[in-house]
């Protein structure tokens, strides 16, 4: 198991889809952090509570775009990822991100 | 000048100003006949200043400054105007009371930054006290910014005046006596209608018929999750720049987008309203009263 605490680890201020949104966006976190810590470890525990908040762009692109990019199953995803919060409603969101996720949805750039 | 109850006039004075845009030569700015001027009318005034000198050949000349109204001075002044407009030692406002208005400098980027998303709330309770939902506040902000990276200025669009790609200006206010907080967020491109894909045969026949039902397609884009790229996992961050509202007793998010808009607040859900001449782009208004009133 490791942490991420999203906050301290990554930003504070999370915003944004793809990288050409901004400095700190969903594609990135996932990319260079999420996903290399679900390739290392079997469990990852994500927490959220010391970030100003997330905009829904960084938060489907981040891990709805696990699925989507079909690094993993929803099932397997859920299964390893711990999501912490203090707004629970914030985690029903992920989870909703991850669940609707369909895999190998794409979209044309540019 | 306000959206609220003159929007023709104020678009007629804004595309006049457009239309000037890259001109060079002084150009006179007379605001004593102004006896009204709104927070929102104010920051896109801002944003067509700001285009104006991004263009170039903007040389601004103020006239009889001191005549203008003093509350007219303040918001300008606040809110970074003079800035913009090279004022130097403007006359002094009154002194302000724990009654006066505030307003909120301007701030302008493009991206998702959510870094200015922070400084323009911190500049905010800096007027209004430490604000409530600011998680919500900070999502709406940032779903807002990301909106006109992805949406606002599509490349294959022809504009009339040129826009700066991606491009966003923001502002605040805050009056004490309604605890009312207003946080604008304005872009200068294609407006919500013009990307919003329709749907069924409806909405097909009414744009080929040419009616105008651009606050239907704000409406539509919130309440249905329809976004331009008719993907699933796409459409999402409107409802978030609404979901504010919903943390709050008393509030509302106004857009207007093209020659639409629509409101929504708790009490009475979304309201669709369509005017007679499109905004240039689109403006965000959400509208909160702070407890304590």
């Amino acid at each position: 198991m490791t942490t991420i605490n999203i906050g301290t680890d990554f930003s504070d201020t999370p915003a944004g889809r793809y990288y050409a949104d901004g400095p700190w966006t969903g594609q990135f976190f996932r990319e260079k952090w999420l996903w290399p810590a679900l390739e290392k470890h079997q469990n990852v525990r994500v927490e959220f509570d010391d970030a100003e908040g997330y905009g829904s762009s960084f938060l489907e692109e981040a891990f709805g775009g696990i699925v989507r990019y079909e690094l993993l199953s929803k099932g397997d995803l859920l299964a390893r990822l711990t999501l912490v919060s203090s707004d629970e409603a914030l985690v029903e969101e992920v989870l909703g991100y991850i669940n609707e996720a369909v895999p190998g949805e794409r979209e044309p750039r540019g | 000048m306000s959206l609220r109850s003159n929007y023709k006039e104020v678009l007629v004075f804004f595309n006049r100003l457009r239309l000037m845009v890259g001109r060079r030569g002084r150009f006179y700015m007379d605001f004593r006949t102004i006896e009204v001027l709104s927070p929102a009318a104010t920051l896109m005034l801002a944003a067509e200043l700001d285009r104006w000198r991004r263009v170039g050949g903007f040389r601004p000349t103020i006239i009889d400054l001191e005549q203008w109204r003093p509350e007219v001075r303040r918001l300008l002044e606040e809110m970074g105007l003079f800035d913009l407009l090279d004022v130097k030692n403007p006359p002094p406002s009154p002194a302000l009371t724990k009654d006066s208005a505030r307003f909120v400098r301007f701030a302008t980027g493009k991206g998702a930054l959510g870094a200015d998303a922070v400084a323009m709330r911190k500049a905010i309770e800096a007027v209004a006290g430490e604000l409530p939902d600011r998680r919500d506040i900070y999502d709406g902000i940032v779903e807002s910014m990301t909106n006109v990276v992805h949406h606002a200025y599509p490349t294959r669009a022809s504009y009339w005046v040129p826009v700066f790609q991606g491009t966003w200006w923001m502002a605040g206010s805050f009056d004490p006596l309604k605890r009312q907080l207003r946080i604008l967020f304005y872009d200068q491109g294609v407006g919500l209608p013009a990307t919003i894909p329709r749907k069924n045969n409806w909405e097909q026949v009414r744009a080929l018929l040419k009616s105008n039902d651009d606050g239907d397609m704000i409406a539509a884009a919130f309440e249905w999750r329809r976004s331009r790229t008719r993907l699933k996992h796409r459409g999402r961050g409107l409802a978030r720049i609404s979901r504010v509202i919903d943390s709050v007793s008393d509030g509302s998010v106004r857009i207007l987008s093209g020659r639409g808009e629509y409101t929504y607040d708790r009490k009475d859900g979304g309201r669709a309203n369509n005017n007679p001449i499109p905004l240039g782009g689109t403006l965000i208004q959400w509208e909160l009263i702070l407890p304590g009133a």
